[in-house]
């Protein structure tokens, strides 16, 4: 479904180049889950940026379903992450401005339809990530987990086939993230979405039917 | 179209959610800025009209007409000017005699233009018998009296411009004594001051043309120095002239713009400055757009980064940027045009700016303000598109991560 194809991303940081990831070969199939798992700097992020059409590798390359997606103008990959995939960042990244309804059905807005339409499946999804009572609320007025939960709420507006989770939990309490990490595993089970979430906790492990150990931007570890 | 949606959207959603301090100060800077780009150009457009109506409607009316040739005097002028006055489009004619003259008061003298006329016929061309603030105009048959100008008299009004060169203390009721340049001496009670607020008017002394036939021979009578004509509004004027040229040779011509003399480089300089004024203020208009939006979108960059990471497309979050600036624009506009009209005209109508050329009001030009409204539009569309383009042109992970 997804394959990477000897994949580097340097980073230049004044005139010192960092080797995020080296030439890095792989691929995930859908309807997994997989944990991508690795020390601070060890390039889970960098490469969970890349799949998810966030950032371009320096060199290498990315395949959906066969196709290359590497070189794909902007405005072709924000289509695909606006109708292939769902990103749910670290820190939430929700707009702060919207209500958690808001944030849900604004993607499904930029695909075209009716907004009506969109908005009932916002409220739909809300529900389903158990927050069907807290939709009008604003972000600020959410704790981490709810944030967390509406950040997954918006990932899923269009449908997505694969969902990409940077460190979904590493804000979150012990009871948020799990309830996180069960939403997650519920629209694995029951919507069939690819899962492919990074941390940084060995007990996340758990999660996952497949593990990834990136070291210095290299693959070091595979446990199926 | 889901772009447009999307971006309406945002734009809204930033307006009404947003800082309402910072939507306040906002347009309240626009307001400002409108207020600057409108005001001072009124003011100057107010004094160039101001020269303009007092030149016509006191000195040269809309066109006047005098002898060519080594002779300033035209003959026969009231059959001239009857036949002027039949002229399709003419308003009113009257026939002037220009006369050099000194005039004394006590130990002042005063070196003017004594002109002679019809009052009636006059009285229909300018408006010198409306801006008597002392005594009463002239009427026909007067003999004896003079009109003359308040920088002439003096009047004890210190405040006048050129007080100093003037009579100083004549009034209404006081006697002059007149030196006409062809050696007739005169005594004259001074019938009435006029203060036209126009100095180059108000330099001037009348008599009534019964007067002047006391003074010169029959033969005399029937002249003039010049013709002048008040034109009915939207009058071809090159047509009327044509066909005053038409009746008589050895006539010249000038129209009030002529007449201007130097006040038609002033006026012509205060037109360079109305657009030097329009073009720094739409400058100034621009920066400040500028500076609010960038602030705005520096600290929107990781908001911007999210949008874009979740789908949100580029064209959306620079038309949304766009809207909001032509929002501001709107209410700063429509806000500043209702102060402008309702509030600012009204109170410098009160309480006018003084020129040596009388009160200036601001003149509001309608399609002026309508024009300056949409360039300043255009200017804000400008100037949120640059920064929100410079912008969504960063990298995703950089406008994210790196705020």
């Amino acid at each position: 479904m997804i394959s990477v194809s000897n994949l580097t991303k340097v980073y230049k940081l004044g005139s010192v180049e960092v080797r995020a990831l080296v030439d890095l070969s792989l691929a995930l199939e859908a309807g997994g889950v997989t944990c991508v798992m690795g020390k601070s700097g060890s390039g889970k992020s960098t490469l969970l940026r890349q799949l998810g059409l966030i950032d371009r590798p320096t060199s290498g390359q990315i395949f959906f379903d066969g196709e290359d997606v590497t070189r794909l103008s902007d405005g072709a990959r924000a289509r695909m992450r606006l109708t292939y995939l769902g990103y749910i960042f670290q820190e939430f990244a929700l707009l702060g401005e919207l209500t958690a309804h808001e944030n849900v059905y604004l993607p499904g807005m930029m695909l075209g339809g009716k907004t009506h339409d969109h908005r009932k499946r916002a409220v739909e999804l809300l529900a389903m990530v158990g927050l069907g009572e807290r939709i009008h609320h604003k972000p600020k007025e959410l704790s981490g987990g709810e944030q967390q939960r509406v950040a997954i709420a918006r990932a899923l507006i269009n449908n997505p086939r694969v969902l990409f989770a940077d460190e979904p939990c590493a804000n979150l309490d012990t009871i948020s993230s799990e309830v996180v990490m069960q939403t997650l595993l519920k629209l694995n089970k029951e919507l069939g979405i690819t899962i492919v979430f990074v941390s940084h906790d060995p007990d996340d492990k758990k999660y996952a039917g497949r593990l990834i150990y990136l070291k210095d931007g290299k693959q070091v570890e595979e446990y199926l | 179209m889901n772009s447009l949606k999307v971006a309406a959207f945002l734009a809204f959603k930033s307006l009404t959610r947003g800082d309402w301090r910072v939507l306040l100060l906002t347009i309240s800077m626009l307001i400002l800025v409108y207020l600057n780009l409108v005001f001072t150009p009124a003011l100057l457009a107010g004094a160039v009209q101001n020269i303009n109506n007092k030149t016509r409607t006191t000195m040269s009316a809309d066109l006047l007409f005098q002898a060519t040739g080594e002779s300033p005097v035209l003959f026969q002028a009231q059959e001239l000017v009857d036949a002027i006055e039949n002229v399709d489009g003419v308003a009113a004619v009257c026939a002037r005699n220009n006369l050099g003259a000194e005039i004394h008061y006590e130990s002042e003298t005063f070196a003017t233009g004594v002109y002679a006329i019809d009052p009636e016929k006059d009285d229909q061309v300018f408006q010198i018998h409306e801006a008597v603030i002392e005594g009463e105009p002239l009427e026909p048959g007067d003999v004896g009296q003079i009109l003359l100008g308040a920088q002439v008299a003096g009047a004890e009004r210190e405040d006048l411009e050129l007080y100093a060169s003037s009579l100083k203390t004549v009034h209404a009721g006081s006697t002059v004594v007149i030196d006409y340049v062809n050696g007739v001496e005169r005594e004259y009670t001074v019938k009435g001051i006029f203060f036209t607020e126009f100095v180059q008017s108000d330099i001037r002394a009348y008599i009534t043309e019964d007067d002047l036939h006391t003074m010169v021979p029959p033969q005399l009578h029937d002249t003039a120095t010049s013709i002048y004509v008040k034109l009915e509004k939207g009058v071809d004027r090159s047509q009327v002239v044509n066909e005053v040229l038409a009746m008589r040779s050895g006539l010249k011509y000038q129209t009030w713009e002529d007449a201007l003399g130097v006040l038609k480089s002033m006026t012509k300089s205060f037109d360079q400055i109305i657009v030097i004024l329009r073009v720094t203020a739409l400058i100034v208009a621009a920066i400040t757009i500028f500076i609010v939006t960038y602030v705005d979108l520096v600290n929107k960059r990781r908001q911007i980064g999210i949008e874009r990471a979740i789908g949100i497309t580029s064209s959306s979050i620079v038309a949304s940027y766009i809207l909001r600036a032509i929002i501001y624009a709107a209410f700063g506009i429509l806000a500043a045009a209702l102060i402008f009209r309702y509030i600012v005209v009204p109170i410098e109508a009160q309480h006018p700016f003084h020129f040596p050329f009388g009160d200036v009001m601001l003149a509001v030009d309608v399609p002026e303000l309508v024009s300056s409204a949409f360039i300043l539009c255009g200017v804000a569309i400008a100037s949120a598109f640059v920064p929100a383009y410079q912008t969504i042109r960063t990298k995703i992970i950089d406008a994210i991560w790196s705020s």
